[in-house]
């Protein structure tokens, strides 16, 4: 089973970065993994909270990921979920 | 069906009997007519942004109602949070359309009556917000764009509603049947009623006992018999019959108003939600108002947000971007476009839950907004002229552009810096005519001044609201006055 990714972007009312890039650089960087914008049935591995600002408005309360859940402010935090995707134990 | 693509409504729309006139003559459909598609384009945007997972936060909203996720201009707030993400919805789809997108004003009036007709129920025993929640709740399930109608002719504006020389003047009800009450009257300045579904209207003004048949609120489909409007004109209106994109400015997207005639129109009695209750006139007045006041402080930022841009792209095409009195000016209006926003947000973080249950904005912050929105936008657009110079006035039109033996002629002379081409130079600077004296100026300047309420209809509020007493009691503790 691929690896799931969901992705929630925030509402996008004044973004300081273009927010669908994260989007891109998770399907280049990790090509077999599962990644969606929309819910699926099924548990998600990560999700990944895209805001376009530090105030990170995004309602996302009810998005659960079983190997964590990242929240990117700014495309600096790419790095972190990468990383959190790279090094999860999904056995 | 509870949200609609963009094409789903324009289909929708489509195939309404709207009654629409424009210079002396009937239009088949808003959809259909140059003139009038960038407005309906406008109000689309809301539709297919809503569809966007990189925009569903803001555009969508889980119904208090129905638990069925819905577009968030068919909403009643039930947070504060709510209210914040009214205003950077409203921010998004400035940004997305420059335009007025005009689902604001039925938002408005859904949150404005829904408290409202809850209080006037516990008062006099009515059954009012009964009917005004079904209506809601059909509204979410299909996806209506709803127009809210409050402003009146007025006639004499020293005069009360029923002592105006003609009845009319204040649209009012001329017959109460047993199923439900026939309406005569106007409502005008009403943007994108072309393009909605249906028509929320609403009284204008507090109203005293004398004036009964005038407080009354009610609902109906804007292909109701009786029912018409004859579009306003607008700046620049008919460079769109033109068939040229670049003259237009903002060739996708605009708003239009038109006079709404309602002449003998039947209300059935489940669409009716005030029909006589003076006393609860002005309070769906100031609600109103209030909700409509917030709203400039997003909508009227996100068209700022484009003017900023486009005055920058300005300053880069013409060579000037390293003047630093031009980084000044665009410094200034970044500050003033913020200030508006900050006044948006800071009225909806600290609104308060509503008898109903739902969340109203704090009325002060809300009119020191709209207030501001009376000024800020002029001071943008002188900026935004200022350094876009003379030919965002004098520039020929894109006939000229085309023509084979002119056209080399202007690109050779209208170039700014080398690097950019000519034609670019002629769309940045249209678009800035026409959000600072075209056809979107409507929406940018004297809407800002006049829509919600003129500048005094604010500051009266600002005065009941301001708590002075409590500011003259601060001053002699300070000064030890007992």
């Amino acid at each position: 089973m691929p690896v799931r990714i969901r992705l929630k972007y925030c509402g996008g009312c004044n973004p300081r970065y273009d927010r669908t890039a994260i989007a891109a650089m998770l399907r280049a960087d990790f090509p077999q993994a599962d990644i969606a914008e929309t819910a699926k049935d099924g548990p998600d591995h990560f999700v990944a909270v895209i805001c376009g600002c530090p105030v990170a408005c995004a309602s996302h309360d009810d998005l659960r990921g079983l190997a964590g859940k990242t929240i990117l402010t700014s495309e600096k935090d790419y790095g972190k979920l990468a990383a959190a995707v790279r090094s999860a134990d999904l056995s | 069906m509870a949200m609609m693509t963009g094409e789903q409504y324009v289909e929708s729309i489509r195939k309404m009997n709207i009654k629409i006139f424009m210079f002396g003559e009937k239009i088949s459909s808003a959809a259909d007519h140059p003139i009038l598609r960038p407005s309906l384009n406008s109000v689309k945007a809301t539709y297919d942004l809503a569809h966007k997972p990189e925009y569903e936060d803001l555009m969508t909203v889980k119904s208090h109602l129905t638990g069925k996720k819905i577009n968030r201009f068919a909403h009643i707030h039930q947070s504060t949070e709510d209210l914040v993400k009214k205003v950077k919805m409203q921010r998004l789809c400035g940004q997305k359309t420059a335009a007025c997108f005009q689902r604001c004003v039925g938002m408005d009036a859904f949150n404005a009556i829904f408290s409202t007709t809850f209080e006037c129920d516990q008062k006099h025993g009515t059954r009012y917000h009964k009917n005004f929640v079904d209506f809601v709740r059909e509204s979410q399930e299909k996806d209506w764009t709803v127009d809210g109608a409050m402003t009146d002719p007025k006639g004499d504006r020293g005069l009360s509603p029923s002592k105006q020389a003609d009845p009319d003047l204040y649209l009012r009800v001329v017959e109460r049947r047993k199923d439900g009450i026939v309406v005569r009257g106007a409502k005008a300045h009403q943007t994108g009623i072309c393009n909605s579904h249906q028509v929320i209207v609403m009284p204008t003004i507090a109203m005293g006992p004398e004036d009964r048949d005038y407080a009354v609120s009610f609902a109906v489909p804007l292909d109701t018999e009786n029912l018409f409007m004859i579009i306003g004109r607008q700046s620049c209106d008919t460079r769109k019959l033109e068939g040229t994109r670049l003259d237009v400015g903002n060739c996708e997207y605009g708003g239009v108003e038109a006079l709404t005639i309602f002449d003998n129109v039947f209300v059935p009695n489940n669409r009716i939600f005030l029909n006589g209750e003076t006393d609860f006139s002005g309070m769906l007045v100031e609600r109103f108002a209030g909700y409509h006041r917030q709203s400039y402080g997003g909508c009227k930022v996100g068209v700022g947000d484009v003017l900023i841009g486009a005055a920058a792209l300005a300053a880069d095409y013409n060579g000037a971007h390293k003047a630093s009195h031009v980084k000044d000016k665009i410094i200034e209006m970044i500050h003033l476009n913020e200030t508006l926003y900050s006044s948006g947000i800071a009225c909806s973080a600290e609104g308060f839950r509503t008898e109903a249950g739902n969340y109203l904005i704090d009325l002060l912050l809300a009119n020191v907004c709209k207030q501001n929105v009376t000024r800020f936008p002029y001071e943008i657009t002188r900026l935004a002229e200022d350094i876009a110079g003379g030919l965002m006035v004098t520039a020929p039109s894109e006939k000229d552009l085309r023509h084979p033996e002119l056209g080399p002629y202007i690109e050779k002379y209208l170039r700014g810096v080398a690097a950019v081409p000519t034609e670019d130079r002629l769309k940045i600077l249209r678009l800035i005519e026409n959000l600072t004296l075209g056809t979107a100026a409507v929406g940018y300047r004297t809407e800002s001044m006049h829509g919600a309420g003129s500048p005094q209809a604010q500051r009266i509020m600002i005065s009941r609201q301001g708590n002075v007493e409590q500011k003259k009691q601060l001053a002699k503790a300070i000064a030890r006055i007992q």
